[in-house]
């Protein structure tokens, strides 16, 4: 098999936007190698969690490899710098296909997800996303398609079960701001709260990029809601805030991890104190990433941070699969991998890994963080 | 009961702010019937000088005192905007006027100086917010059920007093005399003597200095700014002016409160995404069914 250096692709594609590159086997091994397809943000904007990522699958390979590899194979990463760009992202999908790549642990941007999501389907790939979490993946039905990460409205289910299960809220008052995503969280959250037993005493919007929100705040205070569901960015969600303390409404207010943004406690000021924040959790707090967190330390001298232990566990989930079937057959390692169950599960260093039919997880593990002193401190999962 | 007077003072206090920044788009018209889009980013560049003001004077602890720090926070931003006005005038539109440019041209120079701030702005204070020091006490009174802040009761202090006093200034003073002489007929007024441009430089000073002083108030109030928050208040302003009638003073101030009402109200009880759309459906109503505004247009007068 021959895969093309860099300086090739930029002569195929005019541009060098695709740097396709291969990791060294961490030893020379006879058997061919199972390749498997990096593909996020390396560059540009988002590049900061793309490099996290990649660093989390680098790590997974290099144990699989010391280990002996997969089925006696070495494992490599084939990556991609996808740039959040759909375009590029599907140029990168084809260059996989076409340069035998087996499996799929990619995408950070949803966009970038659901326009590689064709090529790997009509190529039979497996593929493992652990970053993008649009609702639209897992609506695409691809049935080798799973999810390491949460997924959709998740963050609203779980903001729902913080408000009224853990703070024992049962007058509950949300606002989006009719931005897709925004409106999935606000939904569910709503939906959810309501099955939990309490009720949803006002659903507001507002329009991103205003600034005054007192209209809305006034009517907070009229519904006797005893918390604020906000989706908002931290913009609004800052300004939201420190207009219902400016009112004197008590309100708790909850959000995504939309208020993790230091940027949120800037703008709200005095008035974040006690907000809370539902967001996936940092390497360091999850219970089963000890070993994660010190191996990635000594690997790449740094901490890591949010997203690492779930391209870990991707690349890990495509080896166990393969292992298990004891080929590298993407039809039967699928239909195993829908197979497990919440007892028979992957010991991910996430949390237990199995699937719904759509391959979603069906519980996830988010971390709660309460701003206290200008800060974000970690409450509890 | 409470709620509604709470929403009267939410509305009353954006009004104030729209009413303020409407002043200078109405002033401009009324005398050179230029609608001058730069308007709303003078108010922002206010809005971060008097942030920058703030800081440099020891933030939310000034060394000289709160109040003093408040004065000078509110003034030198005038003072610098009032400069950029002038700038404005004399170095784009006094030189259009006088090669007797087709009026769509001054319209097209006044978008570019609009971007032209914003873009100096993005570069000078960055593209993230800014926040204001946290500088006013943390205190508020309340009024039939009603919260009312420090920052609100500066911001409609301030305001009304602002509009007072260049209510007073138009009517009884010369060169306000002489501004509604310009207002009504430039000609005719050069004709008695008056020196129209010193008139028009006057106005596009004092329109930016209440824009920057309306900036300042609206940092204090929300507690933070960013670069592009010119843009949508500036029309909404607009809207204001239009709505009390172009050209008109007083017209302006009760456009300004009305659209402030007429947006809380319609946020409250309708829904609160179409805040933004009730502002702009006010003004395409008032352009189509009367043109002339709530207090009529000054060029009325002129036919």
């Amino acid at each position: 098999m021959h895969i093309p250096a860099p300086a090739q692709y930029a002569r195929y594609f005019g541009l060098a936007l695709v740097a396709l590159a291969l990791l060294p086997a961490a030893r020379p091994h006879a058997a061919e190698p199972i390749l498997i397809g990096f593909s996020a943000p390396l560059t540009g904007d988002a590049a900061g969690s793309g490099q996290e990522s990649l660093n989390g699958a680098k790590l997974a390979v290099a144990e699989l490899n010391a280990r002996g590899g997969v089925l006696g194979r070495p494992v490599q990463l084939a990556e991609g710098d996808d740039r959040c760009d759909p375009k590029d992202s599907a140029i990168i999908a084809q260059k996989f296909v076409a340069s035998g790549v087996v499996a799929a642990a990619s995408h950070y941007c949803s966009g970038a997800a659901l326009a590689a999501i064709p090529i790997f389907r009509d190529a039979g790939l497996l593929y493992v996303d652990w970053g993008a979490v649009s609702s639209k993946i897992p609506g695409t039905g691809y049935d080798r398609l799973f999810i390491t990460i949460y997924n959709g409205a998740q963050p609203g289910i779980y903001a729902a079960d913080i408000a009224v299960t853990k703070l024992g809220l049962k007058k509950l008052a949300v606002v989006d701001d009719r931005t897709p995503a925004d409106v999935e969280f606000a939904n569910a959250f709503q939906k959810h709260a309501k099955e939990l037993g309490a009720e949803i005493v006002l659903a507001g919007h507002v329009t991103q990029g205003d600034k005054d929100f007192n209209a809305f705040v006034t009517q907070v205070k009229g519904s006797g809601a005893q918390a604020l569901f906000t989706s908002n960015y931290y913009a609004e969600a800052g300004l939201l805030n420190r207009q219902l303390r400016d009112q004197q409404v008590t309100t708790v207010t909850i959000c995504p991890d939309t208020c993790m943004d230091p940027q949120f406690l800037a703008i709200a000021g005095a008035a974040a104190e006690g907000a809370y924040s539902v967001s996936q959790p940092q390497a360091d707090e999850l219970p089963a990433a000890k070993d994660f967190v010190a191996a990635y330390q000594k690997m790449f001298g740094k901490a890591p941070g949010y997203i690492g232990p779930y391209s870990y566990d991707a690349i890990n989930v495509i080896a166990a699969a393969y292992a298990a079937v004891g080929k590298v057959d993407n039809e039967a390692a699928a239909k195993w991998l829908h197979g497990l169950t919440k007892d028979t599960a992957l010991k991910g260093i996430t949390g237990p890994l199995y699937w719904k039919a759509d391959g979603t997880l069906p519980q996830f593990t988010f971390s709660v963080y309460q701003a206290k002193g200008g800060h974000m401190q970690f409450v509890s999962h | 009961m409470n709620l509604l007077f709470q929403q009267f003072v939410n509305g009353l206090t954006m009004g104030a702010i729209y009413a303020i920044v409407g002043l200078g788009y109405t002033m401009v018209y009324g005398i050179i019937r230029l609608i001058n889009f730069a308007h709303g980013a003078v108010f922002m560049v206010g809005a971060y000088l008097g942030l920058t003001i703030l800081e440099l004077l020891g933030g939310a602890t000034p060394a000289i005192g709160i109040a003093a720090s408040l004065l000078i926070a509110l003034v030198v931003p005038a003072v610098i905007c009032g400069g950029i006005g002038a700038a404005m005038d004399t170095l784009v539109y006094r030189r259009l006027r006088a090669m007797r440019a087709h009026p769509l041209i001054p319209l097209i120079a006044a978008l570019g100086i609009s971007l032209m701030l914003e873009t100096g702005a993005m570069l000078i204070w960055g593209k993230e917010f800014k926040v204001y020091p946290a500088i006013l006490p943390t205190w508020h009174f309340t009024l039939a059920g009603a919260v009312v802040n420090s920052a609100q009761l500066i911001l409609l202090m301030t305001c009304f007093v602002m509009m007072l006093s260049l209510h007073l200034f138009v009517q009884n003073t010369r060169l306000g005399r002489a501004m509604r002489a310009a207002s009504l007929d430039p000609n005719a007024a050069r004709l008695v003597g008056v020196n129209v441009n010193s008139i028009i430089l006057l106005t596009f000073v004092i329109g930016s200095a209440l824009a920057a002083v309306a900036g300042v108030l609206v940092g204090l109030y929300y507690g933070s700014v960013n670069f592009r928050m010119g843009y949508l208040l500036g029309l909404k302003a607009f809207t204001a002016a239009v709505l009390g009638g172009v050209g008109n003073i007083p017209g302006a101030m009760l456009g300004g409160l009305v659209i402030g009402l007429l947006e809380t109200f319609g946020a409250a009880y309708i829904s609160g995404e179409w805040k933004d759309a009730i502002a702009f459906i006010i003004l395409i109503t008032v352009i189509v069914v009367r043109p002339t505004g709530l207090l009529g247009e000054r060029i009325a007068e002129r036919a």
